[in-house]
């Protein structure tokens, strides 16, 4: 446990702490910028959210790199941002899913891997993550069934993140930006 | 070794808000421990012994301005809810439409807000990072959440920054331009920003790395915490509210289905 939590090195976990910050402001700001939770903002911060963590995994090629960049989030949300604990189990779960999906590539030098772990992230997150509304609406059923749309609607624009998210590493691998 | 992130702020535990000198580590409490409690109680009158003790905590940093406007905030987006809500009720009559069973689930967002905006309103950066550093954290956590709450002001200033470039260039920054051209919005504002987030971490990685962090290393807080009285005495207040409302759900029970 002690030799996987020191194998980062500070540049990578300054990556890991840049990007952590990067998606959290611009998510919030792009929900502040559409008013709320109308279908645009929603499919906008999650292609951002989703760019943001291809770019990231393309950067750090190292397996638990998505597992500690949820820890991180979660840790600064529930401190900070009054995110619910409940939150923690479901995102954990969502993180150990894709970094699961990712190990047999780990050797791979290509976008693919990167692309696997977020659309498995993704998917595993937004599922839990219905079932934490279930928690905080459980009185009144009726309010689930509006979640379920926001929530489909949120994925429609990961799954555009996964694409844009493939164009700018490869965009920046031609600055020479990410390294193979 | 000094992890310190120098600035011109106070030290840890003398606030911005006025009228206050608690700790952040006793606000991270309050806020921990009111997401648990909130979640767990579902009945009305627990909810609104969370909600009473929250609103105090909340006017006693004095901001009232900002408290009215994250009300009127909430306000919206309740009233919003309500609507669907009564709609979806009237589209299926197996979901019935009640004040109470909407009341709850209010209820703990407006618990939240009492509690999240002390603590973002009145804690500076440096204090937070002295908390978080108080905490324990292994190095591999420590170092990408310093980071992240370090980061989170400069970006917003990257953000501003790209916002007046765009301006200059004839470009409308609004809410009728996001929908009217969100994928042009979307791609003027995020690039540059992707850009120059991974600048800043190569800055600040290289930085770092010859400053000798690492795993191991003994890191010196900038100033030490402040754990006074009134701290003790807010958690000790906060953990009675909870075991309150947590006396009330159990009298009382819930109106979540299969939990009463």
């Amino acid at each position: 446990m002690t030799r996987f939590l020191s194998c980062w090195s500070a540049r990578e976990l300054v990556v890991i702490g840049v990007f952590a910050a990067a998606s959290k402001v611009a998510t919030l700001l792009v929900a502040l910028a559409g008013g709320g939770m109308n279908p645009v903002s929603l499919m906008g911060k999650n292609l951002i959210f989703t760019t943001l963590l291809v770019v990231m995994l393309c950067k750090v090629r190292r397996p638990g790199t998505l597992l500690l960049f949820t820890v991180i989030n979660i840790i600064v949300s529930m401190l900070l941002l009054g995110a619910s604990v409940t939150l923690l189990p479901a995102m954990f779960v969502a993180a150990l899913a894709a970094e699961a999906a990712m190990w047999p590539g780990r050797a791979s030098s290509g976008v693919g891997n990167a692309l696997i772990g977020a659309a498995v992230f993704d998917v595993v997150s937004k599922v839990l993550s219905l079932g934490v509304s279930w928690l905080f609406m459980r009185e009144n059923p009726a309010m689930m069934v509006m979640a379920v749309p926001f929530v489909l609607t949120g994925y429609i624009g990961s799954v555009g993140g996964l694409f844009s998210g493939a164009r700018a590493v490869r965009e920046l691998r031609h600055a020479g930006i990410i390294h193979q | 070794m000094q992890a310190s992130f120098i600035s011109r702020h106070e030290g840890p535990g003398e606030e911005a808000g006025r009228g206050t000198a608690l700790d952040v580590r006793s606000r991270m409490f309050v806020t921990l421990l009111s997401s648990a409690v909130t979640i767990a109680v579902s009945s009305f009158e627990g909810q609104m012994v969370l909600f009473a003790a929250s609103f105090l905590y909340a006017l006693s940093i004095r901001r009232f301005r900002a408290l009215l406007t994250a009300y009127a905030a909430l306000a919206v987006m309740a009233g919003m809810a309500a609507l669907f809500t009564f709609g979806i009720s009237s589209l299926m009559p197996s979901m019935p439409f009640s004040f109470k069973g909407l009341a709850v689930p209010f209820l703990r967002g407006a618990v939240m807000l009492n509690v999240v905006l002390p603590l973002a309103l009145t804690s500076r950066i440096q204090a937070l990072l002295t908390a978080l550093k108080s905490l324990r954290l292994p190095f591999c956590i420590y170092i990408p959440g310093a980071v992240m709450i370090r980061f989170i002001p400069t970006f917003m200033n990257d953000i501003r920054q790209v916002a007046e470039t765009l301006k200059i260039r004839g470009y409308r920054l609004g809410f009728g331009e996001m929908f009217r051209h969100p994928l042009m919005m979307l791609r003027l504002m995020f690039t540059p920003l992707l850009f120059r987030s991974l600048r800043t971490s190569e800055e600040l990685g290289i930085a770092a790395e010859l400053k000798g962090l690492e795993a191991g290393g003994r890191f010196v807080p900038f100033r030490g915490g402040a754990w006074t009285r009134r701290d003790t005495a807010l958690v000790l207040l906060s953990v009675a509210c909870a075991l309150l409302a947590l006396y009330c759900h159990a009298v009382w029970g819930g109106e979540s289905m299969g939990m009463r």
